[in-house]
C-alpha cells in the first residue's frame, strides 16, 4: 500500500473555484484514474495543509465531502484511506466527473438559445468523431 | 544683478524662508522691531550724559540688528531648505537653480558677515566673525564637525598670543594679512557651500541619504529625512547603552523599559563619549598651557569662555531636543510597548515617563556641568568656574524647558517654540545683566544672577510641564491626536 | 456559541473632517482565522489599531478577551500579538537584544518556538548579532513574526506582514502560520493585499469599505457564491436582489454582482437572454470595495 504525499495536490488560487472543490476533484479524477487504488493511504489533513500552506479546515471540509461521497474512507490508526469501490460503478463515477464540462456546456448552449435536442444531436455527432 | 536674476532670487528666498516658516519670521521681525528700540535709548542716554549723538555707534547697532536678523534667517531656515532644494534630480534638471542657490547661500554668508563686523567696528574680526557664522550654518546643516569652527574663534587671543609665532600673527594683523586672511575665508566659505550643494551626479546620489540624515540629526528632520535612530552615536557609546539594555532586561522595570522604546538617543548614555572627548581635549589644553605658563593661562581662559560657550549652551539644550525628536520618530516601537504586560496600565505611563526623562536630562546636565566646573576650577579658579557654572544653568534650563509636553498631540518641539526658547535666554542674559550693573558690579554679579534666574525659570517651567503631561493623554503612540 | 474574543460595537474614528470607521460594527469569534480587505486607505490599520486600543474611538466600543481595548488588563496583553505594518522597528538593535527586551515584558515566553523559528527561517549567528536596520526588508519581516508568535499568544493581528516579502518568503511565512498558530487554535485577524494568500489560509473574510464591514462571510462560500449577472434592464425588478452586491448599467444590459445566487438571481439565471459568469476573489474584491 503505497503512502501518497501531499505533492498529489496543486491547487491554484485566483480561480473561480474555490480550494475545498480543487481537492475534492483532484482527489476524484486520481481515483478514477486509477492513480489512487482503494486502500491507499492519504496524507494526513496536517500534512497538506503544511505542505500547500492551507487552512487545515479546509482541508477537513475537502476530506469530509469525500468521505460522505464514499471516495474516502477513515480507518482508525490509519487516517484517510481511499476507499473500496462499493455504491457507485467505475462508470457512472468517471462520468460524474464529466459534469462541469458538460454544465458549461448547457449554460452556453441556454445562452445561444438552442433547444436540447438539437443540442444532444451535435453531442453524439462529435462523439463519433474520430480524435 | 539682471531683473531675471533677482526674480530669481526672491522667488528662491520665499519659498525657503518666507513661505516656509512665516510664523518664525513674524516672530522674529517683532523682536528685531523690539530691539530697535535700543536705538532711541542709547542716543537718550548719551545726549543727557555727553550731549552728543554718537551717529556711528546707533548705525552699527541699526546694523548689528538687521544682522541679527538675516543671521538667523539665513541660517536657521534658508541654509537647510537650499540642501532640500538641490536634490540630484533638481541639481540636474535645473542647473540655474543651484547657480542661484550657490549665490544666495555665499552671499547671505559675506553679507551677514559684513554686518555683524560693521556692527562690532572693528575689521580686524571679519575673518573671525566670519568663521563663527559659517561654522553654525555648517552644523546646522548636519555636518556637526563644523562646531570646531564656532569654537577656534573665541580661542584666537590664545592661539595669537601663544601657539603661533609671532611675526606670522603680525602680518595677519596688518592690513595686507587683514585682506590675504579674508580672502582665505571666502575661498573657504565658497569651497564649503559648494559642497554642501553638490552638481549632480553619482557622488551627489551617494551621498544624498547620508547628508539627509545628517541634516535630521540637527533638529531638521525634513519629510526626506530617512530613518535614523542613532544619529551621532560611536560605536562604544552603543556599546554602554547595549550594556545598559541587558542590565534593564535582566531587571525589567516597566519605566525604564518604556525609555528604552525610544532608542538610544533618547538615553542619557548618548552623551558619554562627547563629554569624555570634552575632557580629553580639555586636559590636553591643560597640559599644555602648563608647559607654556602664566599668560597662556589666561589667555586659555578668555578664549574658554567664549570659544567654549557655544559649544557648550548647544550642548545641553541639543541633549533634550533629541528625546523630543526620538518621541516624534518611533511611534511604532511605542504601539508595541503599549502592548506588552510590563508597560502597565495606561494612566501611570506619562508619569513613569517624565520622571526618567527628567532623570535624564538632569544626569546629562549634571555630568556636563561638573565636567565644564572641574575644568573651569582648574584653569581659572572661582571666577571662571562661577562663569561656567552660570552658563551651564541656562543651557540647562533651556533643556529642561523643552523637556516635556503632550506628546499624543505634539511630540516633536515647533521651530518657532525653539527660535522662543532662543529669545528668553536671551531675555534672561539681559536681565541678569541688569540686575548686576544694579547690584554694582557687571562682571561680578551677572553670573549669579544669572544663575539665581535660571534656576528659578528652570523650576517653573519644569512645574508647569510636568502638570501638563501628567494631565494630557497617555503619551504613546506619540502623535496620534491632531 | 462561545463569546466573542473581539468584539466591536458602533466604532467610529475620523481624521478631521474625513470619516475612517463609521458606526462599523464587527466580531471576531475564538480560533477564527479572518481576512480583512480593503482598498488602500479604506483604513484597514486605523481598525487594527482602534481594535488594540492603539487609538482612541470617537464613538462606540471594543472589547478584547471582554475588557474595553482601551484599559486592556495585563493577562489580556500578554495574550495578543501584533505585527504593524512597518517591519523594522527597534533597527538599533540587534535580533537578540530585540527578543530580549520583549521577553523582559511578557510572562510566558516559549524559547524553543524562537530558536526553532530563528533557524528555520535563515538566522544563524551572524543574523542574530547584526543590527535589525542593516538587514533586508524580508528578513525584518520575519523576524517581526517571530517577536509576534514568541510568547504564545490566543490572538495574532497582522498588518500587512507579507508586503515585502517575495513569494517563496510568503510562502513560508503561511506555512508557519498553518503549523504554528492555526494548528494551535490562535485566533487570527489578518489584513493584507495579497488575495491569494487568503484564500489559501483565511477561512473567513471580511471587506471595509466607507467604515464599515461591507460584507462577511466565508471564503469559499463567498468564491462559490460570487457571480456576475448580465441581464436586459427590462427584465431586472428595481429593487434590490438578496445575495446583490452592487449592479451597473451597460447601455440595455445591467450588470449584476452578487455574492450569493438567492432565490430571485436563480431564477433570473434560468432565463433566456441572461449571461452568468463566475467571479474569482480579485474580482469580487473590486466590485465589493468599489
Amino acid at each position: 500500500m503505497p503512502a501518497h504525499t501531499a505533492h498529489l495536490f496543486s491547487i491554484a488560487t485566483g480561480s473561480s473555484e474555490p480550494i475545498y472543490r480543487q481537492l475534492v476533484e483532484q482527489v476524484r479524477r486520481l481515483a478514477a484514474a486509477g492513480q489512487l487504488q482503494p486502500g491507499d493511504e492519504m496524507p494526513s489533513v496536517r500534512e497538506i495543509a503544511q505542505a500547500l500552506a492551507l487552512n487545515p479546515m479546509t482541508v477537513s471540509k475537502a476530506y469530509g465531502l469525500l468521505e460522505m461521497d464514499g471516495v474516502l474512507a477513515r480507518r482508525r490508526g490509519l487516517g484517510m484511506v481511499v476507499a473500496e469501490r462499493t455504491a457507485p460503478a467505475p462508470a457512472l463515477e468517471r462520468a460524474a466527473l464529466l459534469r462541469p464540462a458538460l454544465e458549461r456546456a448547457a449554460l452556453e448552449a441556454r445562452q445561444l438559445e438552442l433547444d436540447p435536442d438539437t443540442v444532444l444531436t451535435l453531442f453524439a455527432t462529435i462523439l463519433k468523431e474520430k480524435p | 544683478m539682471s531683473a531675471a536674476a533677482l526674480h530669481d532670487v526672491h522667488r528662491i528666498w520665499n519659498v525657503s524662508t518666507l513661505q516656509r516658516d512665516p510664523r518664525t519670521i513674524k516672530f522674529l521681525n517683532g523682536f528685531a522691531l523690539l530691539l530697535t528700540a535700543a536705538i532711541p535709548i542709547v542716543g537718550g542716554v548719551s545726549l543727557v550724559r555727553e550731549h552728543t549723538l554718537p551717529l556711528a555707534l546707533l548705525l552699527r547697532i541699526l546694523v548689528g540688528i538687521a544682522g541679527f536678523w538675516m543671521t538667523v534667517v539665513w541660517v536657521w531656515l534658508f541654509v537647510p531648505a537650499a540642501v532640500l532644494m538641490n536634490s540630484a534630480s533638481n541639481a540636474r534638471l535645473m542647473p540655474r537653480q543651484r547657480r542661484r542657490l550657490l549665490q544666495m547661500a555665499f552671499g547671505g554668508w559675506l553679507l551677514v558677515t559684513l554686518a555683524l563686523t560693521t556692527a562690532f567696528g572693528k575689521w580686524p574680526v571679519f575673518p573671525l566673525v566670519g568663521m563663527y557664522v559659517l561654522g553654525f550654518a555648517l552644523m546646522r546643516a548636519g555636518n556637526l564637525q563644523a562646531v570646531a569652527l564656532t569654537v577656534v574663534p573665541g580661542f584666537y587671543p590664545l592661539l595669537s598670543k601663544q601657539v603661533l609665532p609671532a611675526t606670522l600673527v603680525q602680518t595677519l594683523s596688518g592690513d595686507a594679512g587683514l585682506l590675504a586672511t579674508s580672502g582665505l575665508l571666502m575661498a573657504g566659505a565658497a569651497w564649503s557651500m559648494s559642497r554642501l550643494y553638490p552638481a549632480a551626479g553619482d557622488r551627489h546620489l551617494a551621498m544624498r541619504g547620508e547628508q539627509l540624515k545628517r541634516m535630521s540629526r540637527s533638529g531638521h528632520a525634513g519629510l526626506a529625512a530617512p530613518r535614523d535612530s542613532h544619529g551621532f552615536m560611536t560605536a562604544p557609546g552603543l556599546r554602554l547603552y547595549a550594556a545598559i539594555l541587558r542590565r534593564d532586561c535582566r531587571v525589567p522595570r516597566p519605566a525604564r523599559m518604556a525609555m528604552h522604546a525610544l532608542g538610544p538617543m533618547a538615553h542619557w548614555s548618548a552623551w558619554t563619549s562627547t563629554i569624555a572627548m570634552l575632557v580629553l581635549l580639555h586636559l590636553a589644553g591643560f597640559a599644555f598651557v602648563l608647559v607654556r605658563g602664566e599668560a597662556a593661562t589666561r589667555d586659555f581662559i578668555t578664549g574658554f569662555s567664549w570659544g567654549g560657550l557655544s559649544g557648550l549652551g548647544f550642548m545641553i539644550s541639543f541633549g533634550t531636543a533629541q528625546v523630543r525628536q526620538q518621541v516624534e520618530r518611533t511611534r511604532g516601537e511605542q504601539a508595541l510597548l503599549l502592548l506588552t504586560p510590563l508597560a502597565g496600565d495606561k494612566p501611570l505611563l506619562n508619569r513613569r515617563l517624565a520622571a526618567r526623562m527628567l532623570h535624564g536630562a538632569l544626569l546629562q546636565w549634571a555630568a556636563l556641568t561638573l565636567t565644564v566646573v572641574a575644568l573651569g576650577t582648574l584653569f581659572g579658579g572661582a571666577d571662571l568656574m562661577l562663569r561656567q557654572f552660570a552658563v551651564c544653568c541656562l543651557g540647562g534650563q533651556v533643556a529642561l524647558a523643552s523637556l516635556f509636553g503632550d506628546f499624543a498631540r505634539t511630540p516633536k518641539l515647533g521651530v518657532s517654540k525653539g527660535v522662543l526658547l532662543g529669545v528668553l535666554t536671551l531675555a534672561e542674559v539681559a536681565l541678569a545683566a541688569g540686575l548686576g550693573w544694579l547690584s554694582g558690579s557687571l562682571a561680578l554679579w551677572t553670573w549669579p544672577w544669572l544663575v539665581a534666574i535660571s534656576v528659578a525659570a528652570a523650576a517653573l517651567q519644569v512645574r508647569h510641564g510636568w502638570k501638563v503631561m501628567l494631565a494630557a493623554p497617555v503619551a504613546f503612540p506619540a502623535g496620534r491626536l491632531g | 456559541m462561545s463569546s466573542p474574543l473581539v468584539q466591536l460595537s458602533s466604532v467610529s474614528k475620523h481624521f478631521g473632517s474625513q470619516r475612517v470607521l463609521d458606526g462599523l460594527d464587527w466580531q471576531v469569534a475564538p480560533g477564527q482565522v479572518i481576512g480583512l480587505l480593503g482598498r488602500n486607505g479604506a483604513g484597514k490599520s486605523t481598525l487594527l489599531e482602534c481594535m488594540l486600543g492603539l487609538r482612541e474611538l470617537d464613538g462606540g466600543r471594543v472589547a478584547l478577551f471582554g475588557e474595553a481595548s482601551g484599559a486592556l488588563s495585563e493577562q489580556a496583553r500578554a495574550r495578543i500579538g501584533y505585527v504593524p505594518q512597518k517591519p523594522d522597528l527597534f533597527d538599533w538593535l540587534t535580533p537578540d537584544q530585540m527578543l530580549d527586551y520583549f521577553k523582559a515584558m511578557y510572562p510566558r515566553w516559549n524559547t524553543a518556538k524562537v530558536e526553532g523559528l530563528l533557524s528555520r527561517w535563515g538566522f544563524d549567528a551572524l543574523m542574530r548579532g547584526k543590527q535589525i536596520r542593516k538587514m533586508s526588508g524580508g528578513e525584518q519581516q520575519r523576524l517581526a513574526i517571530v517577536r509576534a508568535l514568541a510568547h504564545d499568544p490566543d490572538l495574532l493581528v497582522l498588518d500587512e506582514p507579507v508586503s515585502a516579502l517575495d513569494p517563496v518568503g510568503r510562502r513560508e511565512f503561511l506555512r508557519e502560520l498553518v503549523d504554528d498558530v492555526i494548528e494551535r487554535g490562535t485566533t487570527v485577524v489578518f489584513s493584507t493585499h495579497i488575495l491569494s494568500d487568503l484564500e489559501r489560509v483565511a477561512f473567513d473574510l471580511a471587506f471595509l469599505r466607507d467604515g464599515k464591514i461591507a460584507l462577511q462571510g466565508q471564503t469559499d462560500a463567498l468564491i462559490e457564491g460570487a457571480r456576475r449577472v448580465l441581464v436586459p434592464a427590462t427584465m431586472l425588478p428595481d429593487r434590490k436582489l438578496e445575495g446583490e452586491v452592487r449592479r451597473v448599467r451597460e447601455g440595455a444590459m445591467v450588470s449584476l454582482i452578487v455574492q450569493e445566487q438567492g432565490g430571485a438571481v436563480a431564477r433570473l439565471a434560468a432565463e433566456p437572454g441572461v449571461r452568468i459568469e463566475k467571479l474569482s476573489l480579485e474580482d469580487l474584491f473590486i466590485e465589493v470595495t468599489r
